[in-house]
């Protein structure tokens, strides 16, 4: 009797066993899609317990996707930000409502906070200047040195500083050449929204978020690993990396480089990049070829990234600082610039790190 | 305990060893390439069988090409022509987009292997 209690024992032990080890093959389920929103690609991969993974993933693209059609994109008419734009046109005024009131006075306060030179280097009020060059569209020329003179000859190289919105949405402007852009803070913003989504669903414990080459990590990786994330080399082919940054999750990474967004004149053989300079209305002169901000904030991560990579490394400094963000800089001289506490490898040969 | 005992445990744990090793040889090992155009998939095929597909795009070319457990855009007719310069992926997780064609050509893998959980351009 005793014996075939040991042996049932014995069995049910095996049994458990085996079990166990189904269980530890089946782990976080995972799901990852990649759609188009904002103008670029965005890559959602999604970790968790829940089997409707995939049905959160359309919940994010439907909520990007709208955020871009109702309320940022000035391309949209009937978005919030182009009804303003054409009011601001007709009367000099207009006003906001959240939560565009919201995302503009953040992307108004880094604006500020970019101001180096006698200019700001990252501005979401120079739309005017931005749209005559629409580096977006699909033959982009250098626009005639009238036409940009004509824009930025008020006091539009510190043009945030005269933008006020009250606390009941009432936007007043200064310059009659106020247009507002978000471009360049546009993906961040998306990927702030995207980590709001993903804290109310509790079945997903782990997310990495892509618009374009703006970044979210959240949560943790099934394997409780470091996240990954790798930094394009700025002279390398595209999905050709620099190195890789190992952070925890609930991180934003946002770059900009000078290979992104540009054309070569024609008549010229010219290159024109995107970031542009609000003094001068062309290309912002840097020796960055590329930069990348690591910190807690989409809209900071993108609106930094487009400011230091003109302000160079030294004039970042303080910036970076108040934003509490971690940079990457890469010179044209494949000098590479990392922030203390980033955890960088550098993989790619014929670079050098600065200490 | 008896020695019939011990083979009886023995021979659950190899059925148990043997039944895991089968649930793992199950999980495709094998990478896949999945290509969707518009977030839609269109196809799908193994990382491993060389050839040539046309994407089905509407008004444009795209041309993807696998060799050697690589994937390329072989052909492009798009005005960026930024899918077709980008390089050859192979591992899981990697992607070549098209914007203007809004095509992705993915590689995607049960085994969760992937080296970078994405790349900031
Ligand atoms: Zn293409």
């Amino acid at each position: 009797m005793k014996r075939n209690w040991k042996r049932a024992f014995s069995i049910a032990v095996c049994i458990g066993m085996f079990f166990m080890m189904y269980g530890c093959q089946r782990k976080t389920e995972s799901y990852s899609h990649t759609d188009f929103a904002m103008g670029t690609a965005a890559n959602i991969t999604l970790y968790g317990t829940s089997s409707s993974l995939d049905k959160i993933e359309q919940k994010i693209i439907k909520k990007v996707k709208s955020i871009e059609k109702e309320q940022i994109s000035w391309r949209v008419k009937d978005s919030q930000l182009a009804k303003m734009n054409a009011q601001l046109l007709q009367n000099g005024s207009s006003s906001v409502k959240e939560p565009l009131k919201g995302w503009l006075l953040d992307a108004l306060q880094i604006s500020q906070d970019s101001n180096a030179d006698g200019r700001n280097t990252v501005d979401p009020s120079i739309g005017k200047l931005t749209q005559l060059w629409d580096f977006e569209s699909e033959n982009p020329e250098v626009p005639s040195n009238e036409k940009i003179k004509k824009i930025v000859q008020g006091d539009l190289s510190e043009n945030s500083y005269h933008v006020m919105i009250q606390d009941n949405g009432e936007l007043k402007v200064c310059d009659a050449n106020t247009q507002f852009d978000l471009g360049a803070f546009g993906k961040g913003i998306g990927i702030d929204e995207i980590k709001k989504l993903l804290e109310k669903e509790e079945d997903v414990s782990g997310a990495m978020a892509a618009l374009g080459g703006s970044i979210l990590v959240y949560g943790e990786k099934p394997d409780g690993e470091a996240w990954n994330v790798g930094v394009q080399d700025p002279s390398g082919q595209d999905g050709e990396v620099l190195g890789n940054i190992k952070i925890k999750g609930d991180t934003f990474i946002s770059t900009s480089g000078d290979y992104e967004k540009f054309f070569i004149d024609k008549k010229t053989g010219k290159k024109y990049f995107h970031i542009l300079d609000s003094k001068t209305g062309y290309p912002v002169k840097t020796d960055i070829t590329s930069c990348t901000i690591v910190c807690d904030s989409g809209i900071n991560s993108d609106g930094l990234s487009t400011a230091c990579f003109a302000l160079g490394v030294e004039k970042s400094q303080k910036l970076l600082k108040k934003y509490n963000a971690k940079a990457i800089f890469v010179d044209k001289k494949k000098n590479v610039y990392v922030s203390d506490g980033l955890d960088f490898t550098l993989q790619k040969e014929g670079y050098n790190i600065v200490k | 305990m008896k020695k019939k005992d011990v083979i009886l445990i023995s021979v659950v744990l190899v059925i148990a060893l043997i039944s895991f090793g089968i649930l793992k040889f199950m999980q495709k090992d094998g990478k896949e390439v999945i290509v969707t155009m518009n977030g839609k998939m269109v196809y799908t095929t193994d990382l491993r069988e060389d050839q040539v597909y046309k994407i089905p795009v509407k008004d444009g070319e795209n041309v993807m090409e696998i060799s050697d457990g690589k994937v390329r855009m072989k052909k492009a007719d798009c005005p960026d022509q930024i899918c077709k310069h980008h390089r050859a992926i192979e591992k899981s997780g990697e992607t070549i987009v098209c914007l203007p064609h809004k095509v992705v050509i993915e590689i995607s893998s049960d085994t969760k292997e992937q080296e970078l959980d994405g790349i900031t351009r």
